[in-house]
Formats: structure tokens, sequence, C-alpha cells
């Protein structure tokens, strides 16, 4: 199989689990994302993949090759860090040019390499110049530019966003989406941030405490988180009990909630009697549906721009309801159902065993 | 009301006179002496020497142990200096680059040398040196006390220096497919090389002046220039010849320290643009 596979890592430091049991494949030209909080392993991973850190268990190929026992030096991956981490005293076609140079590369070629990705980075104004004498991004662009020369099979990306300021880092995250489309290149990206996930990746995987919670297409995430966590990380869902009181319908399931009983139309069953159920904050409609109605009272309200957050607490528990266009305003009652659709059942097993 | 521009005016005042009373008078007095005619001393009714002659210079380049004691203290130097700075290499790198138990009090015990005042090693340091048989090869004996006095510094230094190298700019490197020359050429190099200078120029300049030990060791007839310099001071003084001394021991030190200074900013263009990265 071409592209990066990871089989049954498991990365053990004295007698702490870092990672636990992770499978991970990224097929040739496709991104794929590893997400998930400070210190759920992420980091390293990338680092087991990139070759600093030989995993306790577990293989990692490369194009269908073992290279769990290849050094870094001479592994086919290149790794944008999340400093940068230009060598300071070298201009930036230095920079550039330097995993080319390891390679002994001959002249011509190392100039018809740098030629092709200062064209595609918009660098040729700086090439003379160091590192300290560029801002951020073009720092940044750098870095991405000296990983790119050499053409790595799989390229690899450390929160690089994280040290831009939030306008600079939309553009650059689309930047980097491109040249992986235009180049065809195989990436790994690490993000803490979902909203970096869900734009950029064909696929995600969100990792906590060591393990995997679940993997998929943005899509799959956003509509169709499997744990509570996943629910919460990715675009904070509202996550409640709910007791399963019937079976309506093949495929719905009545069920009892602290915001009343509610209908959930799932293609999976859930796992027990008492399970978590979410729902997308704008995933409801606003009036009296005969279905799946609820009624409370809005607590606070908070205008997003694009669209406004309206909170309700029931049983102690804030709960939030995101629209486009409302007057509501806080005190007022608001009434919305959601539909058996957008409710999903969650499975807490992920969740239960990392804890 | 003072204003940043009168501050700046009274401390750049408060810095020349400085300069004036440590540098300027003590050099421009030296030199007076150092040109001084025997047949006609300098009274105190003078203010400037009767006659000013370049006897004192060739008297003392002819006449007097200078000679050798440049060759000593020239030779034993640059020897210190590069001695001292391989020895202390795998101390200052395991403290820079490692964390392990008890790092502090590593730390804490190469430094110690440093605080107790340094005739008091000389005389200690010596009697071991005379007990283990070294004492009677000067030169090789003087080389092994100034180095073992000097290392705290040079562990102090390189280990600072070592810590300066960022892990990432390692990683990158390796990633980018370099080998271990290459990386200590990318990676260490840049960052180690102003404390790998500061080191070689400090123990040199230490071991020009070192005294107790030259002193203890050497007498008589092994001379450096600082036991020339005191014994000039004492047993017979005369202040036209130890100008002459004093300036001959200081000159050297000058040059190196500018050629050094010069280097140095070369050596780190991210200084020398004032933006760090």
């Amino acid at each position: 199989m071409s592209g990066l596979a990871a089989k049954k890592i498991a990365v053990r430091f004295d007698a702490v689990d870092a990672l636990k049991n992770i499978d991970l494949e990224v097929p040739a030209g496709s991104f794929v994302t590893l997400l998930g909080p400070s210190g759920c392993g992420k980091t390293t991973l990338l680092n087991v993949i990139s070759g600093f850190l030989k995993p306790t268990d577990g293989r990692v190929y490369i194009d269908g090759i073992d290279v769990t026992d290849t050094p870094p030096e001479r592994r086919d991956t290149a790794l944008c860090f999340q400093s940068y981490a230009l060598f300071p005293h070298l201009s930036v076609e230095e920079n550039l040019v330097f995993g080319l140079r390891q390679r002994g590369m001959s002249g011509a070629d190392r100039a018809k390499r740098l030629r092709d990705v200062v064209g595609q980075l918009d660098l040729g104004d700086h090439l003379s110049k160091l590192p300290n004498q560029l801002s951020g991004g073009q720092q940044q662009r750098v870095s991405l530019g000296r990983a790119l020369t050499v053409r790595p099979s799989v390229i690899l990306f450390d929160e690089p966003l994280s040290n831009l300021d939030a306008k600079l880092r939309e553009t650059v995250r689309h930047e980097i989406r491109s040249i992986q489309q235009d180049f065809g290149l195989t990436a790994v990206y690490v993000t803490h941030d979902q909203n970096e996930a869900l734009a950029m990746s064909d696929k995600i995987f969100v990792l906590n405490k060591g393990q995997l919670e679940q993997a998929g297409t943005p899509q799959d995430l956003y509509h169709a988180p499997r744990t509570r966590f996943v629910a919460d990380f990715v675009g904070s869902a509202n996550v409640m009990q709910a007791r399963v009181v019937s079976r309506a319908q093949v495929d719905v399931w009545q069920v009892v909630t602290p915001l009343g009983p509610l209908m959930v139309r799932s293609d999976t069953p859930p796992e027990a009697d008492n399970v978590l159920i979410a729902w997308r904050a704008e995933a409801v409609i606003m009036g009296h549906d005969p279905v799946n109605a609820v009624t409370a009272k809005v607590v606070r309200r908070s205008f997003e721009g694009a669209y406004t957050d309206l909170f309700f607490d029931v049983e102690g528990k804030t709960f939030r309801v995101q629209q486009t266009e409302t007057n509501l305003v806080a005190g007022e009652d608001m009434t919305f159902s959601i539909l058996p659709d957008n409710i999903v059942f969650l499975s807490d097993s992920v969740s239960k065993v990392a804890s | 009301m003072i204003t940043p521009h009168i501050l700046n005016r009274a401390l750049m005042i408060l810095l020349i006179s400085v300069a004036i009373l440590w540098l300027v008078i003590p050099f421009t007095m030296a030199v007076l002496w150092s040109l001084v005619d025997p047949a006609l001393p300098w009274t105190p009714d003078n203010l400037l020497p009767p006659v000013i002659s370049t006897y004192r210079w060739s008297y003392m380049w002819e006449n007097s142990l200078l000679k050798p004691a440049l060759l000593n203290s020239y030779t034993l130097a640059p020897l210190a200096a590069l001695l001292t700075f391989a020895i202390s290499m795998p101390t200052a790198f395991a403290i820079g680059r490692y964390d392990f138990q008890g790092k502090e009090a590593v730390k804490l015990v190469a430094l110690l040398p440093l605080v107790v005042p340094s005739f008091v090693t000389a005389i200690f340091f010596t009697s071991i040196l005379y007990q283990i048989g070294l004492a009677q090869y000067r030169f090789a004996t003087i080389l092994f006390a100034h180095i073992v006095l000097f290392l705290p510094y040079a562990i102090r230094i390189m280990s600072v220096s070592f810590e300066q190298v960022r892990i990432d700019h390692i990683n990158a490197a390796r990633d980018l497919g370099a080998s271990p020359w290459a990386v200590f050429r990318a990676a260490y190099w840049p960052a180690v090389k102003p404390g790998v200078l500061a080191t070689l120029l400090i123990v040199f300049i230490k071991s020009v002046e070192e005294f107790a030990i030259a002193y203890i060791v050497g007498q008589p007839g092994f001379v450096t220039i600082p036991t020339l310099v005191y014994a000039s001071l004492g047993q017979d003084f005369n202040r036209p010849n130890a100008a002459v001394l004093s300036l001959i021991l200081a000159f050297p030190n000058v040059i190196l320290m500018l050629f050094l200074e010069r280097l140095l900013k070369s050596a780190n263009p991210a200084m020398a643009s004032g933006k760090g990265c």
C-alpha cells in the first residue's frame, strides 16, 4: 500500500502509557489530521512517524516498507515544526536547500527545486534574507518550503499555525491545503484546533489520553460523534443523559431526557438503557414542531457575528442553541424542536477505558 | 524636571569619568613612567617627566627575564585555554544537554573552586603537586594547575552555551537527513560559537595573569609575566621598570580582546541585527 501506515503503535514512558494501540492509515495523497487536546499523544504519534521516537510496540510503514527502525535522517518524511526551527544563521535560500545539500544533490538540480518551491510559496524577494528579518507568516512559509524541497513521501505538520495571529492562520490554512493538493502530498497534520481540523482534512483521527477516540471524515465526526469526548471536543455539542423507554420503529427510539421525552432516529441501537445522547446547537428548528418540542427560558444570549448563541439551564446543566437570526433576549421563553435525525447515541466505552 | 535627554547626558558623563578613572589615568601614568630617563628622575614638582627616553624599554628588554617570561606566559596561556576547553567539554555537555539526578549539585560543585581565594587554593594545591612528585616539571605543573583552576569558568560558560542549542534545530537538521557533522554545523556550532570563543579568551587571560601558582611552583628560575611584575614591585621596586612590564603584560590582552570582540560580532548575525529569533 502506498502512503503511510502505523499499526498497533504503543508508547510507554516509564509506567505511563503515552499511546495505546493506535492504528493509523494515510492513503497516498490524502490529508490526515491528528486532533486532540494537549497531552493526548498526538505529538508523540507524530514523533513516532518521523522517527524521533521509537514506539514500545507496533510498526510504521511508508509505501509498504517497514521503517520502524529507520532513524529520522534516513526516513522519507519531512516535518514542519511549530517553532519553524529555521536555522537562524543561514539565509532563506540556504534554509530551503538544506535538505537537498544533505542528500548531496548537484547545484543545477538544487537550483531547479529551489525555483519550483520559491515560485509556489512566493518567497522570491526574501532569498538572501536571514530568517529573523521575516515576519511570522513568511517564516512559516520558509519552513514549509524547506520541507517541500526534499519532496518527501510523507509531510508532517506539528501545529504549524499556532504561532500566527488569527487572521493569518486562516489564510495559511488554505495555502497549506492547496499546496498539499497541488503536489499530491501525503500529509499528517497535528493540531488541537478543531476548526483547522474540520476545514483542512480528508480524514481526522481524534485522540484522547493516548487512545484513538474516533476516526472519520470531518462530516462524520461532526454529525455522528461516537463518544462524549468527540461530541464535546469537535464543535461542543450538547450532551445529556437519556433513558431508553421503547423502540418506536426499527430505527427510532423513545428516550426520556432532562429536556423531556424525545425521539431519536439512529442506524445503530443504543448500547444500554441508560446512554448519553448528543445534539448540535445549530441543528434545531425554532417554533413548535409536533416532534421533540422543547420549551426553555433563555438565560444568556451571546452574539457571535454569523450566529447567536442562546443558553438555557435544565437541572443545573447549561445547554446551547445556535441561531443565525433571532430576536430572543435573556429572560424570554423559546420553543424549538430537535429533529430525531439530529440526535445521536454516544458510546462511552472508549472514554471509560481511557480514564 | 529630568528629561531623557538630560539623563542621557548625565549617564554619558558618568561613563566617561569612570573610563578616565579606570583606564585613561592608570594607562597614561604607566606610559609616562615607562618613559622616564634614569639620569633625570621624575620629581613631584614636574607635571611631565623632564626627559622622554626609551631607555627603560630597551633596558628591560635586554637585561631582565622579560623574554623567557613572555615565552613562558604566551606558551602556557594558549595551551591552558585549549586544554581547559577540551577537558571541560564532557561535563559541560552533560550539564547543558541532559537532565539527570543531582544536576544542580554537580553545577555547584563545579563552581566551588571560584569562591575560595586563589592564594589559598594555590598553596594547598601546590603541596599536593609536590606530594605526587609533579612539581619538578615546572611548566607542565603550572599548566596542569591552570587547567584545574580555570575549569569552572570553562564548564560554566560552555554548559550555558550547550543549553542554548535548540532541540528543534537539531531535530530539523536530522529530519532533513543531516549527518552528525552536518547537525553539529547547523544546530550546535552557531549556538556554542560565542561560548567557545569566550571560554578560550577568559582562560587565556586568566592564565596570563595568574600569579599565585606560577610563583609558588616556579620560584626560583621559572618566570611568567606576573611573577616578573610582582618581583619588580617587591625586592627591587622600580616604578619605571614595573610600568614597562605592566604595559607589555596588558598589550597582547587588549589586542586579543578587540580581535575576539570583532569575531563574536560577525559570529552572530541575529545579535548584530538586534532581533531575536
